[in-house]
């Protein structure tokens, strides 16, 4: 069934794309041969991501994709060909171009003897010459240099510091990309999606940082090839391995440590990198907690391992195999939980032609949790376990089609399996199991893409993906009376139905339609514009400020419709400076979202069996400006980026119908982040972070009943009240060991001989929230007399006294010293 | 999700990085709305119950503050009429109280209360007597631990108190149970004091009379035998169900605070008196609702990272014109039965050490 809001005319679409398509072919005068192959790096045999390749004499040039793998196809003749990397040696290689030619480039990184430090590895106009817009790639460099909540950087923290991204507040897991919510955001590692990207309730995410290669955050402008979330994907890419020789490198800090080893399989053929963390804090603690005979038993603890191995199979083929496991304990004697993420992807890249590329990606992801208790006598207990599984399989393809175009295709499908709940409660001996049901789902999608230069100085990408989603069986297919419907529960008008394995029970299909502009200015500015559709066919269910591990996923069904997104975006990026030293931009979005899930006052979402019947169903909208201004060379560095926006809602039955503010709305939102190198071993770093204060649902007047105090809202309006601004600033200071100066010849063979000459240490102090700031995370009624902790009295306790609260999370001072090594 | 929330806040203020601060914020003040607090009680051992019922007209005051004393409503015109073609004018007493004297009411007899205030506006609610529980009596025995899987010593051995009744079979039974606890000085038994628990502690004399067992977190709401306070609506098809002892730990058991307790909820010489009242499903609705709201409010800071978004309550109070002023409470009836139970055994209390904070 297609739903009636999606009618774009698709011959139309398809028809320009295909006309698009063959302007791409034209009339070969005379033959034309293809330069290809991988850009690695010389020190450690890492593919090398986004280098450009460029061509002095015809200035053509071309990027490497995510597999280090570039293709570029030139007439007939001689010529220059250039690499170009941030703070790599410039390679360069004359070619007298008669036939195919295969080149596997390194390239070694440049010795700074300056104090000056690069902070990017793009290329060092992308800013204005890359196509894209709305993208932030931040390098692991640059992350590590950032002050971080008790010494330990972290790759959402960082994010958070971006324009267009903000979030709930600090400590809360997850990101908001341009007003959208949590869930709106597709997070990847390696490819395979990261349900749950927190630890410790937020304060920390899962990727770990030794562990990382790129970052790159997509906020608008997504190419073709990603779907599957309205506002953005974050997509991780682990390291490879170094596969010349074994090196380790790790942490020891004040919440966890941090090990990772890597090496070569077979040298220049394949390597593994294995790397793991383990907070202690509960071990720390033990001593506190033995005199509290409340907390016998107690648990709170993360550990995480990731692991990544490739090889290289012949000269056309390349596996990888990585994986991820981690998971997050906490509980006492009598009551605990714990949850936690394991991925496991596989890659085949192959390389058909010159021109023809090849990835294929397997994956498997797991999210789950688990929840138990033992709270009465007798011997009784329930546990409770959720979780959500996927497979996939997704081919890409690219085609170098010649210089100007470079077409992708490809697809993917998804198979959802969705296990919202089963809870076992043994009550005297007798279990009772009440398990909701699963739920199965089917997402596909193939797309085409092609980014063509129309003429030197403009620059298109042009694609369509076509999504396709199957809500199955077996299942049971809840009916609801016709919309449209008021702030209340509702309940089937029929028995449930029991749907077969394999039966539809509901199917959408949307076409997406991408498109990016680029037009160059002049050589230091370039105006962009992009459009895109998005579409989200599953859901995050919460009701609750911030996430909790405890909130599911669920799928569309034949009630909850599929998200979908408009965006459009324009942007002008300009370079400054002799060395293109300044980059700034300003973007322009616009957003307009439909199918928005919001539930229905004081919603029930945790083992609710009829789910379907507490949501609510509205759009959203959000727009803004966002500016930035980078430096990225030099000893100072940094960025400053301001976003001025609005994310707001509008369903039926809530706030009067009328427009209200998402609860992660922040009109203003300033980040600054520099360092400063002072020496060649000592640098420093501070960001500043200000934000309006977030838009909370409170009562003005309240009312008794039964003996107790009841508040009420009589406007009935939604995130009524603002909280107050947000400002923090946080810093710290690195001291490097002493640059050791030997060749690698002079270096012994066997790593453990070799430790004394390679090893490195790292010391870093930082200090989180330097101002003592108590920023406020909510406002909330409280009543003064806290019932629940007065040990014996609370049976006569009133609630008569009344008054507003500040909640504050790190709402202190909190130093942090990290020491940091590699060998 | 109580103990969820305990926990969490530990983990939090462990940390010591969190904190809650009173926060002083200028709310406008809206016009005050009439609320309505009524429960027609039937007793379940009698054929039908006559009056003994009041109505109490109270407004919505500011949320901030401490006002002990309500704004009541004294010159309302109050009537209750059946089904059974039965309307009775209600007496006002004062004090926004309005007082039930002839109502004839019965299991299945159904009841619309109509309000009319002195600015003029009308309000109507109905409501209906459902059927009651089995409910013998209250029961208590010695347990050595609370849960044998916990290490020694962390739970006491204790009097717990067991319900000896059960849900009837069929679908849709909502009970409230109300506790009402008193605990004495002095061991009626002995003559001493009741224990080492108590030294010090100058309240205690206050608690002589029952008390209204009023922490939000002891609402009792039960959907067929089960704790109502979040979705249980698949378990309903019950065929005699106990209790479930979720529901009585924590309603009976559990007098001081989170289930972690190390401590014994009852003493020699405490008495429980508890009503389990049969409501109607929307009732029960009204008061899982208010149970949150109210929780929310005690859930210490995390109330504002994990809990649900305050929200309104629903009401069954409607006004007569559409576009008139809005009422919010709840007109409800009840049929109920009750226990009593004196805590007797006492053996053990000897060798009860002092319990820590």
């Amino acid at each position: 069934m297609l739903p009636s809001y999606t009618k774009p005319d698709y011959m139309k679409i398809a028809s320009f794309a295909i006309s698009l398509l063959l302007t791409a072919h034209f009339v070969l005068s005379q033959p034309k041969y293809t330069i290809s192959g991988t850009l690695k790096d010389k020190k450690n045999g890492e593919d090398v991501i986004g280098a450009t390749i460029s061509v002095k004499e015809t200035q053509a040039a071309t990027t490497t994709n995510a597999y280090g793998f570039f293709s570029i196809t030139l007439p007939e003749g001689k010529y220059t060909i250039n690499v170009s990397y941030l703070g790599y040696k410039t390679y360069t290689n004359e070619i007298d171009l008669n036939a195919n030619q295969k080149l596997n480039i390194e390239i070694e990184e440049e010795k700074i003897e300056l104090t000056e430090v690069e902070v990017t590895s793009e290329r060092p106009d992308a800013n204005v010459k890359s196509i894209e817009m709305s993208i932030n790639k931040l390098e692991m460099g640059q992350i590590k240099k950032m002050p971080a909540l008790l010494g330990e950087v972290d790759v959402i923290r960082s994010i958070q510091l971006l324009p267009g991204v903000s979030s709930v507040g600090e400590g809360s897991s997850g990101f908001n990309v341009r007003g959208g919510s949590i869930d709106h955001n597709l997070v990847l590692l390696d490819e395979a999606p990261v349900y749950n990207s927190s630890h410790l309730f937020g304060f920390f995410s899962v990727f770990n940082p030794d562990a990382v290669k790129d970052v790159k955050l997509y906020k608008g402008g997504i190419p073709a090839q990603y779907g599957g979330r309205l506002a953005s994907i974050l997509d991780v890419r682990m390291k490879e391995g170094n596969n010349k020789r074994f090196a380790a490198q790790g942490g020891i800090g004040l919440i966890f440590s941090r090990l990772t080893f890597e090496g070569p399989i077979k040298k220049n053929k394949g390597s593994f990198i294995v790397a793991g963390r383990r907070s202690y804090a509960d071990v720390l603690a033990a001593p506190a907690l033995a005199s509290n005979p409340d907390l016998d038993g107690f648990k709170l603890y993360f550990y995480d391992f990731t692991m990544k191995a490739n090889y290289n199979i012949g000269t056309k083929d390349k596996i990888f195999a990585s994986g991820y496991l981690g998971r997050d304990v906490f509980g006492v004697a009598s009551f605990g939980f714990d949850w936690g993420n394991s991925t496991f992807t596989t890659r085949w890249n192959h390389v058909f032609n010159d021109r023809l590329f090849m990835n294929v990606t397997g994956f498997y992801s797991n999210y789950d949790y688990a929840l138990g208790a033992e709270t009465n006598s007798g011997g009784d207990k329930f546990s409770w376990k959720s979780n959500i599984i996927n497979y996939s399989v997704k081919p890409e393809l690219t085609y170098f089609l010649n210089s100007k175009n470079t077409i992708q295709f490809g697809g993917q499908t998804i198979l959802y399996d969705f296990v919202p709940g089963t809870l076992e409660i043994i009550n005297s001996g007798n279990r009772t199991t009440l398990k909701l049901d699963s739920k199965y789902a089917l997402e596909h999608a193939v797309y085409i893409s092609n980014e063509q230069k129309i003429i030197p100085r403009l620059s298109m990408q042009y694609g369509l993906r076509l999504s396709a989603f199957q809500y199955i069986g077996p299942g049971i297919k809840r009916t609801y009376g016709p919309e449209p419907y008021k702030n209340e529960t509702r309940y089937p008008v029929a028995e449930p139905e029991k749907v077969e394995s394999l039966q539809s029970i509901a199917s959408y299909i949307n076409p997406e339609p991408r498109l990016n502009l680029k037009f160059e200015l002049t050589e230091y500015s370039s105006l962009k514009a992009s459009y895109m559709r998005t579409s989200q066919y599953i859901h995050l269910i919460s009701n609750t400020a911030a996430s909790i591990p405890l909130d599911v996923f669920t799928p569309s069904t034949n009630n909850i419709k599929p998200q979908i997104s408009d965006q459009v975006a324009i942007g002008y990026f300009r370079n400054f400076g002799s060395n293109t030293d300044y980059e700034t931009s300003v973007e322009l979005f616009y957003k307009d979202m439909k199918n928005q899930i919001d539930y229905v006052d004081g919603a029930d979402l945790l083992l609710n069996p009829n789910l379907e019947g507490v949501l609510l169903s509205g759009k959203g909208r959000a727009y803004g400006a966002e500016f930035m201004v980078k430096k990225n060379k030099g000893k100072l560095n940094g960025w400053i980026s301001y976003t001025i926006s609005r994310s707001e809602r509008k369903v039926d039955g809530i706030s009067n119908d009328a427009w209200y503010p998402n609860r992660f709305d922040r009109t203003h939102n300033l980040n600054i982040v520099v360092s400063y190198q002072l020496s060649k071993r000592v640098s420093v770093s501070s960001n500043a972070q200000y934000g309006t204060g977030t838009p909370v649902n409170l009562y003005n007047m309240g009312y008794a009943y039964a003996g107790q105090y009841v508040g009420h809202n009589p406007t009935n309006a939604r995130n009524n009240i603002r909280i107050p601004e947000y400002f923090r600033i946080d810093a710290s200071v690195s001291i490097k060991s002493k640059r050791k100066k030997y060749d690698e010849a002079e270096i012994p063979a066997n790593f453990f001989k070799a430790i004394k000459y390679r090893y490195e240490w790292e010391l870093v102090f930082s200090v989180y929230n330097v101002l003592n700031a108590r920023n406020p995370f909510a406002i909330f009624p409280r009543y003064k007399e806290s019932l629940s902790n007065q040990v014996g009295v609370n049976y006569q306790a009133t609630n008569l006294d009344r008054e507003m609260a500040k909640f504050s999370l790190f709402a202190t001072i909190i130093p942090g010293i990290t020491y940091n090594f590699k060998f | 999700m109580k103990i969820y929330y305990h926990t969490l806040l530990f983990i939090l203020s462990v940390c010591m990085l969190a904190c809650t601060d009173p926060y002083s914020i200028d709310l406008e003040q809206s016009d005050p709305q009439l609320v309505v607090e009524a429960l027609l009680k039937h007793d379940a051992n009698l054929p039908q119950t006559v009056g003994r019922d009041t109505v109490l007209l109270t407004q919505t005051q500011k949320f901030i503050g401490n006002d002990k004393t309500l704004a009541t409503i004294d010159n309302a015109s109050v009537s209750i009429t059946s089904n059974a073609g039965q309307t009775e004018n209600l007496t006002p007493l004062g004090n926004g109280r309005y007082a039930s004297v002839s109502l004839i009411k019965k299991i299945g007899y159904q009841y619309t209360l109509t309000v009319k205030t002195p600015d003029g506006e009308t309000y109507n609610a109905s409501t209906w007597h459902t059927r009651p529980c089995v409910y013998d009596s209250l029961t208590q025995k010695i347990l050595d631990k609370r849960n044998p899987n916990t290490p020694a010593g962390v739970i006491p051995k204790g009097v717990y108190i067991d319900i000896a009744g059960y849900d009837p079979a069929g679908a849709g039974d909502s009970y409230w149970l109300r506790l009402y606890f008193k605990r004495v000085y002095k061991n009626i038994f002995t003559g001493k004091k009741t224990s080492p628990y108590f030294k010090g502690d100058s309240n205690l004399t206050k608690y002589d009379p029952w008390h209204y067992v009023r922490d939000p977190n002891k609402i009792g709401i039960s959907l067929d035998g089960i704790s109502a306070d979040n979705n249980t609506d698949t378990l309903q098809n019950s065929t005699n169900r106990p209790f479930a002892l979720v529901l009585k730990d924590l309603i009976l058991n559990d007098l001081d605070g989170p289930a972690i307790s190390d401590k014994p909820a009852y003493f020699p010489g405490d008495s429980v008196w508890l009503d389990i009242v049969s409501l109607t499903y929307p009732h029960l609705i009204f008061l899982q609702r208010m149970k949150k709201e109210l929780e929310n409010g005690t859930g210490g800071g995390l109330a504002g990272l994990f809990s649900t978004p305050p929200s309104n309550l629903p009401t069954n109070i409607i006004n007569a014109n559409s576009n008139g002023k809005k009422a919010v409470g709840w007109f409800g009836a009840g049929t109920y039965k009750t226990h009593k139970i004196r805590i007797i055994n006492f053996d053990f209390i000897e060798n009860q050490g002092t319990p820590g904070n």
